[in-house]
């Protein structure tokens, strides 16, 4: 029986959740030293002197430095944002190193700074990169710059706001680095060794041979862990130089304002569109607040590529700004740009309906894309699917408009509920990856994933698709990863590609090694063969897998013992419809998240548990974002949500049901695997769904009202409820 | 956590504790921990030395065979869990299970969050309506603080040097009583929360007690929504009058959390509702 498609249980959970996973904080070889940093408690100030003596003074306190291999620290003399580092300190113990980090005397001469987008692009805004000339990081246009004038019968303008988020994965970041003459070892809690490796072993100057990342178990990441961190190069430098080894874990505090932030994106738009709800044309101008330094390029790019969503608006042109403030630069959060996206252009499909008085839903249906591939004004082209005909099969399977008249029941009796339904199309998956499928000499198979999964359940999904090619048990398909003494290159886990480019790589791997075993197994037994359940027979007679491979290990026949596979993936395009339920407390204007249902065409569904599981957990960021989250910076651009006692971020308490469901028959991608990847869907559809759903609510009370901007705090939905 | 090197002393009696804390200029007292850790691992305190109270004898449990005692070592989970007090005074259940989560209050103590006076603990509020007192014990004996007069601004209290909370007493727990606490995730510190104590004759109101938290720096009674309800006839309409005048009253904070006037908003809603709970015990 096909393991693909079974809700298996992942194979990781016996050791994550019995406490048996090892963390970066785990690892501490014999002789480590602790490093940290010394941070800028100002949003931008020239460095005047760093006086690291009275520190160094302390005999526990083995290093300290203002520059090592790698980027440079308070680049140009300055730092750009709270929490930037200045200095590093190396210490015998994290005791000793606190105390030592409180005795570094920094001189700073504060500077003018800005926190606020639109205030950093004025004229004689203070300038975070004067070189740069202005506080404009990137710009960029996409498909036709008509679509701002566009005639239309019907035009509505306005702003939408997407906010600042932290990650705030379970795991905070860390490295661990041990040189040990030969091999420099770099342990971090990061998406991408292979990165990792690169950048350590070209700041050193160090051929990739002699340098080795190594991933552990990693407790979340959500995109936060997908550039490599300067900390990261500077704590491997540090071991290299000292010959010792060096670890830093980041404090809660410390990965807040250290680790890249989330979303923070602005969108001004112009939509065009006539009396039955079909667009004409969509203009937009997206300014993203990329903090002080651009390392999350291209977040704002797909936001404007998909700014047109599942709908057909031939007619569209977007701008992007990003821009330069004094906050900690902004890097990919699950969804990275497509969350921002569907929210600005499922607002306006709501807006557009309440400007017509129409149905949401008819709105939409009127200009859902007909008729796939279908490439969008901004080139991108969805692959496959029957966006209208899975939006139908949504509407009964989700009981979107039963929910719409208990809505009107409850409120009939006094309760105030709301139900918002929200349609997404995402871009998924890219670029190479890697897999090595390997026999093992009692014929069980190892495969290696180029991919980096950090708590998704990949090594599960990727073990049942290998040992459907194998036609082998699970059990006989070990899944390991992120180690580049194990495969030595791949992209990593991200952008929803671990099943689908991951899975793919794996898949193709275990085909070659299978017909490759198979050839050798027509050379033992003199005669083509064939092959089913692990069983090779002709007519000589038959051997195990187990018995071919042996004999390749023992020189007794020959082939392949492994096969290593790059697997170049094309994206992919998931589609789906949610519906968010809300109860609003009229008085106070609380929101409870009541239910929550999805229903998603994400081509083949390798495992519904765990692909359940990522709707559930991307639902509950994406609520998150709706109501509770938000990075506040103050005026003198201090982060007050400096931690996990001041950031809202939802828990188990705040989480709606969940009713998920996949679509029964799922239009698969091309790729061998026929995955689309759901790991960003949850965080994808949630805001919108859960903002309409709160506006629904609202409206019955105020039909005027509006939600413009996430997140839907109490007081904002208390405002709007007032007169 | 790594806060600068400490002392760490358990105390073996309350004689001893007290003693130390009078003599060590830098010596704290540590409970449950719930607030002081939190405070050492950002290093925002550096006590010289942590006199560890929690195996005291005496300080703890809670006894309701004549007036409620609480001993300070009672933790929020003792007190949650405790089926007589709960029949006895079902609003000192009420709040103590909206305090955070489980894991804190197995962990935090009564006597660390009146002595910490946090500005958004719950039990000053619920105690204030209970006109609870507050008993130390210190080098100078033992004295009894009307828990009214026990929190002096935000985390300050009456306790002089060397002072501890021995426990509290609770002489007069009305039936009608309640606790409304709103925040905006379950467990949170509260934006604003409400006390009522409500006792009715003939339909009347014969007496009442407000306290709230979240409208100024500290917890604070509600006294001119108190008088607004001295012998009216217990109705919707005078919970109403109340909550306007209670709102009438502060002039609350304003910080991103929440404006001043949402505060003024919820503390009207929330004596509403705190009113019509307790009546309707
Ligand atoms: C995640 C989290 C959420 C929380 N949420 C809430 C909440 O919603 N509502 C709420 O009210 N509280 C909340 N708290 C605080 C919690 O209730 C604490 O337990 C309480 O404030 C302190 O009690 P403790 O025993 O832990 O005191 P400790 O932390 O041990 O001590 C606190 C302070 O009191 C002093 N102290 C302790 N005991 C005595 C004593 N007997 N006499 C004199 N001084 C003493 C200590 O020296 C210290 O200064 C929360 C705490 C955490 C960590």
């Amino acid at each position: 029986m096909r393991l693909v498609g079974r809700p298996i249980p992942r194979v990781e959970d016996a050791r994550i959740l019995r406490g048996r996973a090892t963390y970066l904080d785990d690892i501490e070889p014999p002789g480590t030293l602790h490093a940290g940093f010394v941070r800028s408690p100002y949003p931008h100030a020239r460095v005047l002197r760093v006086d690291m003596s009275d520190a160094l003074s302390d005999p526990r306190v083995i290093a300290g430095y203002t520059s090592l291999p790698g980027p440079p620290m308070a680049p140009g003399g300055k730092v750009r944002f709270q929490g930037e580092a200045v200095a590093m300190l190396v210490a015998v113990d994290r005791y000793a190193l606190a105390d030592a980090l409180e005795r570094v005397v920094v001189d700073y001469e504060p500077l003018p700074h800005v926190v606020d987008p639109a205030k950093a692009l004025e004229e004689g805004a203070p300038l975070l990169h004067e070189e740069n000339g202005s506080n404009v990081a990137h710009t960029a246009r996409y498909g036709s710059p008509d679509a701002a004038g566009a005639a239309a019968p019907r035009v509505l303008e306005g702003e939408l706001r997407v906010q600042r988020v932290v990650p705030a994965a379970m795991e905070p970041r860390g490295v661990v680095a041990a040189y040990d003459g030969h091999t420099l070892t770099v342990w971090s809690s990061t998406q991408v060794p292979y990165d990792v490796r690169k950048e350590v072993a070209g700041a050193l100057g160090l051929p990739l041979s002699r340098v080795r990342a190594v991933q552990p178990d990693v407790g979340g990441a959500f995109g936060s862990k997908l550039i490599v961190y300067p900390e990261e190069v500077w704590v491997a430098a540090a071991a290299y130089l000292l010959g010792r080894p060096v670890k830093w874990v980041a404090t809660r505090s410390e990965d807040f304002r250290a680790t890249t932030h989330g979303r923070d994106m602005g969108l001004a738009f112009r939509v065009g569109f006539d009396g039955s709800g079909r667009v004409r044309s969509l203009w937009g101008r997206i300014t993203c607040d990329v903090g002080a330094y651009h390392w999350g390029e291209g977040l704002s790019d797909i936001a404007a590529r998909m700014l047109t969503g599942p709908y057909d608006i031939r007619e569209a042109g977007v701008e992007v700004v990003d821009v330069y403030t004094n906050k900690t630069p902004l890097g990919a959060y699950r969804g990275a740009g497509r969350p921002e996206a569907t929210f600005f252009v499922e607002r306006i499909m709501d807006m557009v309906a309440d400007e017509l008085g129409l149905d949401p839903v008819e709105v939409r249906r009127a200009n859902l894309v007909r008729g796939l591939p279908y490439t969008n004004p901004f080139g991108m082209t969805y692959d496959t699917g029957d966006y209208t005909g899975t939006l139908e099969a949504a509407l009964s399977r989700l009981g979107y408009y039963e929910l719409l008249r208990w809505a009107d029941e409850e409120w009939a009796r006094g309760r105030l509920v709301g139900v918002g339904l929200s349609i997404y199309v995402e871009v998924t998956t890219f670029g190479f990856e890697t897999a090595i499928v390997r026999a093992e000499p009692d014929g069980s198979f190892t495969v290696v994933t180029g991919t980096t999964p950090h708590g998704q359940g990949v090594a599960t999904g990727i073990a049942q698709i290998v040992a459907d090619e194998l036609e082998v048990p699970l059990e006989s398909v070990r899944v390991v990863w992120g180690d580049t003494a194990l495969v030595q290159d791949g992209i990593g886990t991200m952008g929803s590609r671990s099943i689908t480019a991951g899975g793919s790589a794996a898949l193709l791997a275990a085909r070659r090694l299978r017909e490759g075993l198979k050839a050798a197994a027509e050379q033992l037994l003199g005669s083509p063969v064939q092959y089913s359940g692990g069983r090779f027979w002709g007519p000589n007679g038959e051997a195990q897998i187990g018995d071919v491979v042996r004999a390749i290990y023992r020189g007794r026949a020959s082939g392949p013992l492994e096969a290593y596979e790059v697997y170049n993936a094309r994206s992919t395009y998931p589609f789906g419809v949610h519906v968010a339920v809300v109860e609003v407390d009229p008085e106070t204007g609380h929101v409870r998240p009541v239910l929550y249902r999805s229903y998603d065409d994400a081509g083949e569904i390798v495992n519904p548990l765990l692909a359940e599981g990522q709707i559930h957990g991307g639902v509950l960021q994406g609520v998150g974002q709706a109501l509770y989250e938000e990075a506040v910076y103050d005026g003198e651009g201090n982060l007050i949500t400096a931690n996990l006692a001041l950031y809202g971020v939802p828990t188990f308490a705040e989480a709606p049901r969940y009713e998920v469901r996949f679509a029964e028959r799922p239009h698969r991608s091309e790729h061998p695997t026929g995955t689309k990847g759901v790991g960003e869907i949850g965080a994808i559809a949630a805001t919108p769904a859960v903002v309409r759903a709160v506006e629904h609510a609202v409206r019955r009370v105020r039909p005027g009202a509006r939600a413009t901007s996430t997140p839907l705090t109490p007081e904002k939905v208390w405002m709007m409820l007032r007169p | 956590m790594f806060p600068p090197e400490l002392d760490y002393v358990r105390a073996r009696s309350l004689d001893e504790a007290i003693g130390v804390l009078a003599s060590r200029e830098d010596a704290v007292p540590i409970a449950g921990g719930q607030s002081l850790v939190p405070l050492l691992k950002l290093r925002a305190v550096s006590p010289g030395l942590l006199v560890d109270i929690r195996g005291l004898k005496g300080l703890g449990g809670v006894d309701v065979g004549g007036p409620i005692r609480i001993g300070a070592l009672a933790t929020h989970g003792d007190i949650e869990g405790h089926a007589e007090l709960r029949a006895r005074c079902p609003v000192m259940a009420e709040a103590a299970s909206k305090i955070a989560d489980v894991q804190v209050r197995s962990f935090g103590t009564v006597g660390g969050s009146l002595a910490h006076a946090d500005p958004l603990a719950d039990w000053p509020p619920v105690l204030m309506a209970l006109d609870a007192e507050v008993h130390v014990h210190g080098p100078s004996g033992s004295r009894a603080i009307p828990m009214g007069d026990f929190v002096r601004g935000p985390y300050t209290t009456a306790l002089e040097r060397g002072e501890l909370v021995t426990g509290i007493v609770v002489r007069d727990c009305p039936r009608g009583a309640a606790y409304l606490k709103y925040a905006y995730r379950h467990g949170d510190f509260a934006v604003v929360a409400v006390a009522a104590a409500l006792r009715a004759d003939g339909g009347h109101v014969s007496e009442a007690r407000l306290a709230a938290i979240g409208v100024a720096d500290r917890p604070l009674r509600l006294g001119q929504a108190e008088a607004r309800l001295a012998g009216v006839p217990v109705s919707e309409d005078a919970f109403a009058d109340a909550a306007e005048a209670a709102a009438r009253s502060v002039s609350p904070p304003d910080d991103h959390r929440a404006s001043s006037g949402y505060r003024r908003a919820l503390l009207a809603t929330l004596v509403k509702r705190a009113l019509r709970a307790a009546a309707g015990r």
